[in-house]
């Protein structure tokens, strides 16, 4: 898969200086906002900046340049927030400046549907193709690369991670990105890539394959330019990494009529639950599925099994967990021997009694704590994960309740921070609040805790059926992967 | 690897293979197929039948004569060349005395299928990722169940294998209720060898092979049909 694009690729993605055209200091412009990306973001850019101004006016404190040719030094990456028409004769400069990279955030073109713009992409990626500059675009927001300090929007983090992020979209790559952020979901680099007249999905996936540093990919696509190169490029990556995909749109394109018999079945399946399954490439279902499966993917070891055990207070939640489980086909196995000689040994009478989910109610008044029971089932050669539910009610409810559940956490990282090479899974459930309630002590309490479980490396969930689906696509993955 | 009959195709200019051309395409791809071969007198049968391998079915083949079996034009199970010539005789006198006006043409010699599982394979394409292979039980499990399963060209072994695993009656091809497993080995080489020819000719537009009889022994290709563009 080594290709020298990639290389090419990386070599834009890192660049020295950047060069803003169409910088300006009017509010809601896109050239103040690339500006204030570039300067005001968490990842603040660390090389000089260059806005290009019609009037060479100074732009959030960089002085200006009327035209990209009177920068005194070459530039490595352009963004381009001109309007369409300029683009050719930018691009030409772009060329004696010896640009590595441009992002056209200048649309307008193909989504319009009209000819004009048809036409005009195809003389854009005619003429960046025969200068040899990467486009990325048109009509997108671009990269987001915290290791140099170029970002698509003011939230994402300063950290670098191992996520790499395609997508079509630039609203969906913000937003994705922000939400992962809160799961401490970290990446390599975000790419939303518009209308990809030039470098295209297919190229980078390829990059992401070739980056040591990317160990998960996801994507966010509506449709494909070649179906076949994906196809067989998807197969072979998944070889190498995951590569998680969500697939926005219905598309109808599919279909068409045929006299065959298999033709009118073929017309009625999704091609793409074909591709995922033949590619071995995981689904998710929606953007929430999407930050989950990375988020397993992110924390959990490459689990061949699924059987799991379940800790958690009140009895109801725990049931509906365990059905969770079930359903999304993870094995919620009976209480192993081992485990059940372990409990008996120190209390008889418990023996038959407990259970898997593990209600830690049974266990007042007895020798033998719920917390035991937890530290024998993860030692259990018969068990493969454990999914904590955190009794959020109970900080709900009172100081005091707080208090007990945040002993019960210490007992958790302390038990997570043994070496039992058994994953656990937090259930926190994330609330809905009212505004007047947001800066209440115990939703803070709760937002505190899924930030300490994040800070020792436990995967994070605000649903059981969250944590249950991530983790059978993971099991899954890996399953076909090793065959 | 060009298929010489889709070669022939082309240089004709015909788009639609009717089942003796589209048999003839997939044995030259190395899937087997059950061969009718048309025989004018008994002694050609008998000929026939003795090349193929017993047993045989005969049919009567006359554009006069539509229900077959009605016409007691269809004799089956038929064991050696003493019992084929007999057989051919019947069906010529039962014909001619049924329908006197007909035309004769002869008598269509096959070889007569084991009895297995039905199923089907067929080929369609995506607009985005091109030619798919489809795989399914036949009959009702097609028609009304749409029991089937895709791949996307080309297929590997592991593909193949997917697919037989995939349908809801997978059980079927393993053996149910007594029933001999089928041979999964055949059902796979079958799968892959249609991938490839698939992906050699794009010209391919539609296919079905329905049906394709499984058994212990391996698969034939009873019935089947395609649809080219040049």
């Amino acid at each position: 898969m080594k290709s020298l694009l990639s290389a090419k690729l990386d070599e834009g993605f890192n660049p020295r200086n950047i060069a803003v055209i169409g910088a300006s200091n009017t509010e809601m412009s896109s050239g103040a906002m690339f500006m204030d990306f570039l300067i005001n973001s968490g990842t603040r850019f660390q090389g000089k900046i260059y806005p290009v101004h019609p009037k060479a006016e100074t732009v959030f404190g960089w002085p200006g340049y009327a035209d990209l040719l009177d920068i005194p030094e070459d530039i490595d990456y352009v963004i381009s927030c001109v309007p369409a028409p300029l683009v050719l004769k930018m691009l030409r400069k772009c060329k004696q400046k010896n640009v590595k990279m441009v992002h056209l955030f200048t649309a307008r073109m193909s989504e319009t549907g009209e000819e004009q713009g048809v036409q005009m992409e195809k003389e854009i990626q005619a003429e960046a193709r025969r200068l040899g500059i990467p486009l990325i675009g048109p009509n997108c927001m671009g990269l987001y690369n915290p290791r140099v300090g170029i970002s698509f929007g003011l939230n994402a983090p300063r950290e670098v991670g191992n996520v790499g992020l395609i997508s079509q979209s630039g609203g969906a790559a913000q937003a994705y990105v922000q939400s992962c952020a809160l799961k401490g979901i970290r990446f390599t680099k975000a790419i939303s890539y518009g209308n990809a007249v030039d470098i295209n999905e297919c190229d980078y996936l390829e990059y992401f394959a070739n980056d040591p540093e990317t160990k998960i990919i996801n994507m966010y696509i509506e449709g494909v330019r070649d179906g076949r190169r994906f196809f067989n490029l998807l197969r072979e990556v998944t070889r190498v990494k995951p590569v998680i995909i969500l697939k926005g749109g219905k598309s109808q394109a599919g279909t068409r009529s045929t006299a065959s018999h298999t033709g009118s079945i073929a017309g009625s399946t999704d091609a793409w639950d074909v591709l995922y399954r033949q590619c071995n490439a995981v689904k998710a279902a929606d953007m929430d599925d999407m930050v989950n499966i990375t988020v397993a993917f992110n924390y959990l070891p490459p689990l061949a099994n699924n059987r799991v055990a379940i800790y958690g207070g009140s009895g109801g939640k725990t049931v509906l967990t365990a059905d969770e489980c079930e359903q999304s086909g993870l094995n919620v196995i009976p209480v192993p021997e081992d485990v059940r000689d372990y409990v008996g040994q120190k209390e008889p009478f418990l023996q038959k009694w407990v259970g898997n989910p593990i209600d830690m109610s049974i266990f007042m008044g007895f020798n033998v704590t719920a917390y035991d029971v937890v530290e024998a089932m993860l030692r259990s050669p018969s068990v493969d994960l454990l999914i904590y539910n955190v009794n959020v009610e109970y900080i709900q409810n009172s100081p005091e309740g707080m208090e007990r559940i945040m002993e019960e956490n210490d007992i958790f990282m302390k038990i997570a921070a043994q070496d039992c090479n058994k994953p656990i899974l937090v259930n926190l459930l994330n609330p809905e609040l009212p505004s007047e309630e947001v800066n209440k002590w115990n939703h803070k309490a709760i937002f505190k805790l899924r930030e300490t479980y994040i800070a020792a490396g436990l995967p994070v969930f605000s649903s059981a059926r969250g944590a249950a689906t991530a983790t059978r696509k993971l099991v899954d993955y890996y399953r076909r992967k090793s065959r | 690897m060009t298929n010489p009959v889709l070669q022939m195709m082309k240089s004709k200019g015909q788009t639609t293979l009717g089942e003796t051309e589209a048999k003839e395409a997939l044995k030259a791809a190395g899937i087997p197929v059950n061969e009718a071969v048309v025989a004018a007198t008994r002694e050609e049968t008998v000929k026939i039948a003795d090349r193929l391998g017993y047993p045989v079915v005969l049919k009567i083949v006359s554009a006069d004569v539509l229900h077959k079996t009605e016409a007691k034009g269809v004799e089956l199970k038929l064991n050696s060349g003493e019992e084929v010539a007999a057989a051919y005789d019947r069906i010529i006198n039962a014909t001619r005395e049924r329908y006197p006006q007909a035309v004769i043409d002869g008598v269509s010699v096959q070889k007569m299928i084991p009895k297995g599982v039905e199923v089907i394979v067929g080929m369609s394409k995506d607009a985005q990722f091109g030619p798919m292979v489809m795989f399914g039980l036949g009959g009702i499990f097609v028609e009304l169940f749409k029991d089937v399963s895709f791949k996307i060209v080309p297929l590997t072994k592991a593909d193949a294998e997917d697919m037989l695993d995939e349908i809801k009656g997978s059980a079927l091809l393993k053996g149910f209720r007594g029933s001999e497993p089928v041979n999964r080995e055949a059902l796979v080489d079958t799968l892959v060898k249609l991938s490839t020819l698939i992906d050699a000719h794009p010209e391919i537009e539609e296919m079905d092979i329905n049906p394709l009889f499984a058994s212990k022994e391996g698969v034939v290709a009873a019935d089947a049909r395609m649809i080219l563009s040049w």
